[in-house]
């Protein structure tokens, strides 16, 4: 059933390891699963993540890489395009087809040529910056859009935390 | 009402501050309601001289808005239980798609219903019940879509038949044939009730039902698609018996298996490559008998509802027809769509096929027709198999955006190769295999999207004239000069009189796919140059408002 889907996931898996771009690590959570996988996310630097490693999981459909897949942040963090519970919302994971809402273009939305590396590096450009048109987490839209400072205190704090201090 | 729903779910996901605040005040308003309630209670108790009497008073004033609320809180609270019990934690999704709809739902209710005359403390009851009623079957519905996508290749077709998601689905059917019973028993042998009100509610269940109904199917559709996928599996585990391999190996390490089975890897992508076209297939058959009964209880209840049906119609039939085109092109797909030549492939001009990432194969190596390669119209390279699926989804290229199809259905005009005049020189269309190399980004997308079809000739004499860009779609031969070994020069006219030159860099003169188109940074073409217009526009705008707040503070 999955064949296309499992191929493309293992090729991507060879590149990824291969050359795997600057703050980002990713593999299958166990071997027997190419469908999960565990994501290391770098905060970006000159970001207020700086200095933080961020576990994500990816979750592939089974017609990937016709259907973007799901990515969630484990723990949650605080960011204006993440939802409390650690989804990513950004567009380009969005299913393709045109928006019943209107709000986004059908080519923000997902397309075969995005892959694990791309989807990676745009969540560590919505870290640097966000997107506060579209928010997820309303309550750090708003942080963010009207206090910075605070919202840069709790976010080192969360990460201070994730660290283990 | 809203303001309920609106706090209760949030109040049920716990971890956040804001919600533990939020329970707070819904612990209040519960308490309230409640001391209201008892107040009221007593209060009509004891002024009254009968039971009759006191019951009068309960439904009249003050003591009916005060009964009423707790009758929305409690309905309230029931249906967070059943919800817990059916479907256990709710995740985040879901909650949204209820607050999302539920404000809808209740408004059209309430525009329906006062249009009907009747007891309200009945007509509520009756509501609250029909609202419940239809959550569930939100909740049903994005369950399916959960239990379906699970990534665990372990699921098995009698894991999902004892799941909790098939138990609510009997259940929700159930609850909406008792109900719907119950109605029509009521319009057939008593007398004494509204009929015009009865058969709205009906129609309403009817609509529900039809929703069910579309659960019920895609159910179908994917059990069918599990089993025939297990039916496979099991075929090849069989196959691979004869041959005497591990059974075990094959259990532990299924990718590996995947991957090293190339043969029938056609055959396993036929059972999932329609799906998607069935999928829609259900979805515009039930928007469509949503349609006539909505369209049929119009006619008995309010005719303002006429104004939705029709909106409603309209997209269905919009959808409908896409389904068709859809399926229209995508038969047609292997005729109209130009095939890839094995020069093109064997060159290395267009090498991977972006949806499954791997290397297109020249005719001969190929073992099936699905690995056919298909040149879109914008000149990017697919397997027929991987855009089959692909075009279910989205008409478009995948890589450019750009339509595969026009309004017709048919496929968008490809470039005309005849006018070139030097066969060998076709290929020197501009493609992503070019490196384009500019500041200026935007500028070479817009370059590439109005004019995808330049094709340039290498012919010296008419280096002097100027080509004007061509409108989309037309193929143009564009003049180009000879500076030195490697380098040409070109210029382009645009429509609004600016002159674009660019320069051609041909490393290698046999493989001219590997050059590179070199334009001058300060050219900007009017479309980028009002955008950064409007930007500028902006950021004074934004200047100017903080500049107004430096000022007052």
């Amino acid at each position: 059933m999955s064949k296309t889907a499992q191929k493309r996931l293992l090729k991507e898996l060879e590149k990824l390891t291969k050359d795997s771009p600057e703050g980002i690590l990713a593999s299958p959570i166990d071997d027997s699963n190419l469908f999960q996988w565990d994501c290391l996310i770098m905060g970006p630097p000159d970001s207020c993540y700086e200095g933080g490693v961020f576990n994500a999981r990816l979750d592939f459909p089974k017609d990937y890489p016709l259907n973007p897949p799901k990515l969630t942040f484990q723990p949650s963090i605080l960011h204006p395009n993440i939802y409390p519970n650690g989804e990513v919302c950004i567009s380009i994971l969005h299913s393709p087809g045109s928006d019943p809402n209107m709000y986004e273009h059908e080519c923000e939305r997902w397309s075969p040529v995005q892959s694990v590396e791309m989807i990676l590096l745009s969540v560590m450009s919505i870290l640097s910056e966000p997107n506060i048109e579209s928010g997820a987490n309303i309550d750090a839209c708003i942080l963010w859009r009207d206090n910075r400072p605070e919202f840069e205190r709790q976010v080192k704090l969360n990460l201070l935390k994730s660290l283990g201090f | 009402m809203f303001g309920l729903f609106n706090r209760n779910p949030e109040a049920g996901a716990p971890g956040q501050p804001q919600n533990v605040f939020l329970t707070q005040k819904f612990i209040a308003y519960s308490l309230m309601s409640y001391t209201a309630a008892a107040w009221s209670l007593h209060y009509c108790v004891t002024t009254s001289f009968s039971y009759l009497h006191a019951m009068t008073k309960i439904t009249e004033g003050i003591h009916a808005m005060i009964w009423g609320n707790l009758f929305l809180l409690n309905s309230v609270l029931i249906l967070k239980g059943v919800i817990h019990m059916l479907f256990g934690q709710l995740r985040l999704i879901e909650y949204e798609h209820i607050l999302e709809r539920i404000s809808y739902t209740v408004i059209t209710l309430l525009l329906s219903c006062s249009s009907m005359n009747g007891l309200i403390s009945v007509m509520q009851i009756h509501c609250v019940l029909f609202v419940c009623c239809r959550t569930l079957h939100w909740i049903l519905k994005d369950r399916m879509e959960v239990t379906f996508q699970a990534n665990d290749m372990r699921l098995t077709l009698k894991d999902i038949l004892l799941s909790r998601f098939m138990f609510n689905l009997l259940v929700l059917t159930a609850v909406d044939g008792i109900i719907v019973a119950y109605y029509v028993n009521k319009i057939l042998y008593k007398s004494n009730i509204d009929v015009t009100y009865t058969l709205f509610i009906i129609s309403q269940y009817a609509i529900l039902g039809t929703d069910l109904l579309q659960v019920i199917l895609r159910t179908g559709l994917n059990l069918f698609e599990l089993s025939t996928i297990q039916n496979r599996a099991r075929i090849r585990r069989n196959a691979d018996h004869h041959v005497d391999e591990p059974v075990i190996n094959h259990e532990e390490r299924p990718n590996a298996v995947a991957i090293e089975e190339d043969e029938d890897e056609d055959e396993e992508n036929a059972g999932l490559e329609g799906k998607f076209i069935y999928e829609k297939l259900i979805d515009v058959f039930i928007s469509t008998v949503k349609v006539i009964i909505k369209f049929a209880s119009s006619f008995s209840t309010g005719r303002v509802m006429m104004v939705t049906v029709l909106w409603e119609a309209i997209t269905t039939f919009k959808s409908a027809r896409g389904l068709w085109k859809n399926w229209k092109s995508s038969k047609s797909l292997d005729a109209s769509l130009m095939d890839a030549t094995d020069i093109q492939i064997e060159s290395g001009e267009i090498d991977i096929c972006i949806v499954c990432m791997e290397d297109f194969l020249p005719s001969h190596q190929r073992k099936s027709d699905g690995k056919k390669v298909k040149i879109l119209p914008c000149t990017h390279a697919l397997h027929l198999s991987c855009l089959k699926n692909w075009i279910a989804r989205s008409p478009t290229c995948p890589i450019c955006r750009l339509p595969i199809f026009d309004e017709n259905g048919n496929v968008m005009p490809y470039q005309d190769h005849s006018q070139s005049t030097d066969p060998n020189t076709t290929a020197q269309e501009i493609s992503p295999g070019i490196a384009v190399e500019t500041n200026s980004q935007t500028n070479i997308n817009t370059l590439e999207t109005t004019n995808q079809n330049i094709t340039l000739s290498p012919d010296n004499s008419t280096a002097q004239n100027l080509a004007f860009l061509p409108t989309r779609n037309t193929s143009l031969i564009i003049p180009i000069q000879r500076e030195d070994e490697h380098k040409h020069k070109f210029k382009i006219l645009t429509e609004s009189g600016k002159e674009i030159e660019g320069s051609l860099i041909l490393r290698n003169n046999i493989d001219t796919t590997k050059g590179s188109v070199v334009l001058p940074q300060d050219l900007l073409i009017d479309q980028d140059a009002s955008q950064l217009k409007r930007k500028i526009a902006d950021l004074e705008s934004k200047l100017e408002e903080l500049s107004k707040k430096v000022k007052r503070e």
